[in-house]
Formats: C-alpha cells, structure tokens, sequence
C-alpha cells in the first residue's frame, strides 16, 4: 500500500478497500497540504455515495451523510473522528454485502 | 463538496459575517485612480455589501464615505464636490474626505452642530493606479501588500477593472484552476499563435496534457500550487500558480506578466481588478488590453435596485456572451470569439450568482479550490477566536510571483526548492 501523504489515491469505486486506502492515508498525513488530498479522496468517495443516492439505491443515504461527515471532519484537521466516521462507513458497505 | 453553512460562510461578505469580517482586514482596491479626477464627478459603490461614494477633493486626496448622508439620508451621489468636500444638494451639508461635516449651512451660523455630525468615512491609499480603501477596525489598519505588481514603475503595468456578475469565490476559484485552460481557453486553429507572455508551446503543452497533475504547497500568503503536464519522455510543463488570500492570485507567464484581486460587491456581485506588467520594459501598444472585450464605463444596476458606476464588457449572459456554434466547431473550444476573460466570466456567472456547492463532484484537478476553501474556513475560525489573520501586518509576504516553465523535475517540492528565488521578488524591487 502506497503511504505517500503527497499521492492522491485513484478512488474508482465506493468499497472497503478503497476506504481502508484512504483511512491509511488519512492516519499517514501530518501536513494541512496532505489533507487537501485527503478531502479530494472523501470528495471522490462522497460522489460515487451521491451518485448512488441519485440512482435510489438502498442504504446510499447513509453512505453519503458519513462520508459527508468525514469529509468536513478531515477539512477542520480532525482526523481521528474522520476515521470513525470512515470505520463506520466500511460496516455499512460489509452489512450491504451481506444483504 | 461543500457543506450549506460553510459556503455561505465563504460567500457572505456583509458586515458582520465571517468572510465579511476577514475580508474587512485587508487593503481592497476599489476604483482606478484615473477614475477620479479631482473636483470630479463622484462615484458610486458598493464594496462588502455597505454602499459608498468615492470622490478626490480639490487637493488631490480622495475620500470614501458612506453613500447617505448622515443629515436626511440622501444619496451623496448627487453631490457637488467642490473646494475640498463634498456638498449634499438636499441641503448644502458639506464633507471632508475624512467624512468631517465642515459646512452646515441649513443651520443656524451659531450652532455647533457641524463640529458633532461625522459621515462614516474609510481610510484610503493610492498605489498602482488603484485606490484603495480598508474598512476594518481603525485599531488594526494593516500593512499595505506588497504585490509585485504595485512595485514596478508606471508604465509598465496597466489595471484594468470589470463587473463580475457573480459572488466573489467562484470567480477567485476558476483563477486557481488550472485544468480548465486545456479546454475553456482552447484554440481549435493550429494556425493560432502561442500567447505571448506564456513560454513558445505552450499551447500545444495544454493540448498534449488535459488532466495535470496538481500539487499544493501551504504558504504564508496563502499557497502556491504547481500543475504539472507530462510533455515528453521525463519533460514537464510546470505551472506554477499563487493564490494570496483571501482573494488575490497570479497565474502563470513567463514574460508580461498577470495578477487579478477580486473584490466583493456584495454576495451576489463582485468586480476583478486586472492587472498587466512587466518587470523589465514599458509596456507595448496593447500589451495591457484585457484578454478579452473592451469594457468601459457603465451605471449598473444591483439586484436590489441599487446603482453603482462600473465598467462592463459587452458580452454578458443577455447575448450569450456572444456564442457563435460555428466559431465553436471550428475554431475555439468555447465557442465565445473572446478570450479568457470574457470566457470565464461565461462559466462563472452562469453557475447562479452564489453557486450551490453541496451539489458539485470534485475531481482530482480541483486540489487547488479545496486548499483555498479549507484555508479560508481556518481563518474564519481563527478569527472568530480572535486570532487576526498573519498576511495584513506582513505586508512583504505578498512579494512572490509566478512561473511557468520546462523541467525534468516531476517532484513538485523539489522543483520548489530549485526556484526559490525565482518565486520570490528580487530584493532591490521590494525596496522600491
């Protein structure tokens, strides 16, 4: 896993291991310039959530408030409520999987 | 994305609101100096959402005063400034530019009244052909920013000033965006001409690499940011772009060189100040036309009716900012037989005047507008617990400049490192 602050990861799809990418990244970032990109991975993630919102798929709503939730969180530098936010949000995808 | 509360704490510029208040710490140019000759016609304006009338008194100075008089609240637009101040025509109140009442003649000759009645009035400066005006606590009048452009002799540089039919920040944020030169801005024709304040190529460079990667380096003044575009085996494009908070920025060039304030009107409307210089030479025969119409001077009515002297190009979203679909095919990506200028203003005005950024899907090219969006909401914070912002005492911190250039360095910190003082003014310019 590529634990470069300064790299912006490539977020293609809204699953637990691009999540997962992203919290390593969030928790590897000690510069406001590194949360800059954090946020443009939370942006990534939050438009594939929206995009699901859009096409009314079950549970999408919640995926998008947490990631909207770390989104800002990451924005005010507060990283580890950021991350609970992202753990939370990978429960949600596990518990649609099972569904 | 941005959350409802924190874009309108980014957009609201009242007095007030937080980007109202940060914005009040700052020097803000206001109108062009030729704008006002002395004993002239006074101006009216609107800055920050608090309307004003600017006018220069018979010695010269200039003075920006609330634009009501304090006496019956008539406009003292309609004033006669004349013999150092200017006199309300309702009922011959006359004010100094310091907004001292020194005339009174609809009172007794024996009242003292005069000496107790003050019309709201803001300090202001002169500097490269701007006027200036800062309206924030008297207590903490700031440095003045030393921008390289404010430094260079007369005749190297030209200000231009225009209305911009939207809020602030979305203007700010498309001259902080990069990617977009590959695509709004494009020539269709290869027989078109590099511009020329860029490096030779330049134009192909934007065409051979659509999605540049950006990088954004945190910085006193505010940051500055590299686009990077791959041009070859190990050869890159840099573009080397600085944002000045809160509201300033220089894109990159090589030669004649560019730098634009925006300054809110109100939340609705704003108007940049355009700025063309060279630090070597005069500047030649239209080398300082905006990049794009010519604008000129206009009365332009606000959204609550209120009028305010401006200038005003003549492409505006009446005439589709002259939108010509076979110009489109042919010719220019955009379509509008324009430039830059005039196409932004297309892209930005017509997003709503504050546009609704709970709704945008941002991508990696956009770095640079969420680094400008989360370093301004920290100021606003900041402020909000009483820590003033650094850049108004440090005036010297805005003696930076731009760069584009060709390097083999992909690192952007790296490349950062090897310009140094490229980016920075030399020190004998700071010393002017």
């Amino acid at each position: 896993m590529n634990l470069d602050p300064m790299h912006v990861v490539r977020v293609e799809e809204l699953a637990p291991a691009t999540v997962e990418t992203v919290i390593a990244q969030i928790e590897a970032s000690t510069t406001a310039d590194h949360l800059v990109y954090r946020e443009s991975e939370l942006d990534a993630l939050w438009s594939l959530a929206d995009m699901a919102v859009r096409r009314s798929e079950p549970g999408a709503v919640v995926l998008r408030q947490l990631l909207w939730s770390a989104h800002d969180l990451v924005g005010e530098g507060r990283c580890h409520e950021a991350v609970a936010e992202l753990r939370r949000l990978i429960a949600e995808l596990g518990r649609r999987e099972v569904a | 994305m941005l959350s409802e509360r924190d874009n309108e704490r980014l957009t609201r510029v009242g007095p007030g609101t937080p980007m109202g208040e940060l914005f009040r710490r700052y020097w803000l140019p206001c109108v062009l100096s030729s704008e006002l000759p002395a004993d002239g016609p006074p101006l009216r304006l609107r800055l920050l959402g608090e309307d004003l009338v600017a006018f220069r008194d018979s010695n010269g100075e200039v003075g920006v005063l609330e634009a009501y008089c304090p006496h019956r609240r008539a406009l003292l637009f309609w004033g006669r400034n004349e013999e150092c101040g200017l006199r309300c025509v309702y009922h011959g109140w006359k004010f100094d530019v310091r907004g001292r009442c020194v005339d009174m003649p609809s009172e007794p000759a024996s009242s003292n009244f005069k000496s107790k009645v003050q019309a709201k009035a803001y300090p202001t400066r002169e500097r490269a052909g701007l006027v200036w005006v800062y309206m924030g606590p008297g207590e903490l009048e700031p440095d003045f920013p030393q921008y390289e452009w404010t430094l260079v002799p007369e005749g190297q540089r030209v200000v231009r000033k225009w209305f911009q039919d939207s809020n602030w920040l979305q203007s700010l944020e498309g001259d902080i965006d990069t990617a977009h030169v590959s695509f709004l801005h494009r020539s269709l024709d290869p027989s078109t001409p590099d511009t020329a304040k860029f490096l030779p190529g330049s134009r192909r460079y934007f065409a051979l690499d659509k999605s540049p990667r950006l990088t954004v380096h945190e910085t006193q003044y505010g940051f500055v940011y590299g686009g990077r575009r791959t041009i070859g085996p190990d050869q890159y494009y840099w573009r080397l772009t600085q944002w000045l908070a809160p509201s300033s920025s220089q894109t990159p060039s090589t030669y004649t060189r560019n730098a634009r304030i925006l300054v809110p009107i109100d939340d609705y409307t704003s108007f940049s100040c355009g700025v063309t210089y060279n630090l070597q030479r005069p500047l030649e025969a239209g080398e300082g036309e905006i990049s794009g119409r010519p604008v000129r001077p206009q009365r332009i009515r606000l959204r609550d009716g209120y009028i305010i002297d401006g200038w005003v190009s003549e492409l505006t979203r009446d005439n589709d900012y002259g939108l010509d679909r076979e110009f489109q095919r042919t010719k220019k990506f955009s379509g509008i037989d324009s430039g830059p200028v005039d196409e932004d203003r297309a892209m930005t005005e017509t997003m709503g005047p504050i546009v609704d950024r709970s709704k945008e899907h941002l991508g990696t090219s956009d770095v640079a507008i969420i680094a400008a969006r989360r370093r301004l909401l920290r100021m606003l914070r900041e402020l909000e617990q009483g820590i003033e912002p650094y850049g108004p005492h440090h005036g010297e911190i805005f003696a930076v400049r731009s760069l584009d250039l060709i390097s083999p360095e992909a690192e952007f910190e790296t490349l950062l490192a090897q310009y140094a003082g490229d980016l920075r003014i030399e020190a004998e310019l700071t010393a002017r």
